[in-house]
């Protein structure tokens, strides 16, 4: 388990513990191109559905995220979480 | 696909304790979309398609359970009887793709969950963010979605002022406007800071 933080507007990874291994990952683009960034800034908090590569093993599976958009100083973030439930 | 979801989220599926009117929160919402899966399961498609319709344990005001097909089949539609046997076809919304298509994806990969997605209100003539909870089932023999949807005006894609002011509040005092009228004030607050301040103490809205 980790958390993270996005760019609301472009879905970008702004920090994760995973450094570079997350580096230039877009949510977007895990889900057919659907504005899953949009989804987060319209609702406030929401979760996503996705395939995504695990950081700690590199193995693509399916993920369950839930984000909440924050603002910290003023920069806004969407602040999330998730889990690769089991197969 | 769950084979019984009674109690996952603490509630029985009793006629009493799980009603359309009852419905009020996404954890009501997710009860009542479990349990018109068991309702289905234990009284079959006919009768749990004449329910969805016409009882009011399952249809009341703005929450009714739906069955969708995974290709976008209209199955039971309480809002659009008239179109059930038809298709909704490809309908893009405000988050560039699909609903249909990326709700399919996530009952197939998921089995469940949340879609978050924005629909044209005719009454409003607004793009509004709604979401609902779905559960993949087997209807009739084709793979389809049973589900419930939530429509919130205080979140930061709606409250809008037309629909969240002081003089609705005043004109229907109400928990529920009362609540949207301080979440939406709220965002004015977090969006813009002790700025916000001279907004909600002049602008007639608040």
């Amino acid at each position: 388990m980790f958390v993270f933080g996005l760019n609301p507007m472009t879905g970008a990874v702004e920090f994760s513990p995973f450094g570079d291994a997350l580096a230039g990952l877009n949510v977007n683009a895990l889900a057919g191109g659907r504005n899953l960034a949009g989804v987060g800034r319209a609702f406030g908090e929401t979760y996503w559905y996705l395939n995504a590569p695990n950081p700690a093993t590199g193995v693509p599976g399916r993920m369950v995220v839930f984000v909440k958009l924050v603002t910290a100083q003023g920069v806004p973030l969407l602040f999330g979480s998730g889990y690769f439930p089991n197969d | 696909m769950p084979e019984s979801s009674a109690g996952q989220v603490g509630l029985p599926c009793t006629e009493n304790s799980v009603t359309a009117r009852a419905v009020e929160t996404t954890s009501d919402t997710e009860a009542f979309v479990r349990c018109a899966y068991d309702f289905v399961r234990q009284v079959g498609f006919e009768e749990a398609r004449r329910a969805f319709h016409q009882d009011e344990r399952w249809n009341s005001g703005p929450t009714y359970a739906f069955v969708t097909g995974l290709a976008s089949e209209i199955v039971v539609s309480p809002v659009y009887p008239g179109r059930e046997g038809g298709h909704f076809g490809v309908v893009v919304d405000l988050f560039n793709s699909d609903l249909f298509q990326d709700s399919a994806r996530i009952i197939s990969e998921f089995g469940q969950g949340w879609i978050h997605y924005s629909f044209l209100d005719p009454q409003t003539g607004l793009e509004e963010p709604k979401k609902a909870y779905v559960i993949g089932i087997d209807w009739e023999g084709s793979p389809a979605m049973i589900g419930s949807g939530i429509y919130r005006r205080d979140l930061p894609g709606s409250c809008h002022r037309e629909q969240v002011n002081a003089a609705i509040l005043n004109a229907d005092g109400s928990d529920e406007r009362l609540e949207e009228f301080v979440r939406c004030a709220a965002l004015e607050v977090e969006t813009k800071g002790l700025f916000a301040t001279s907004v909600l103490t002049s602008d007639p809205r608040w």
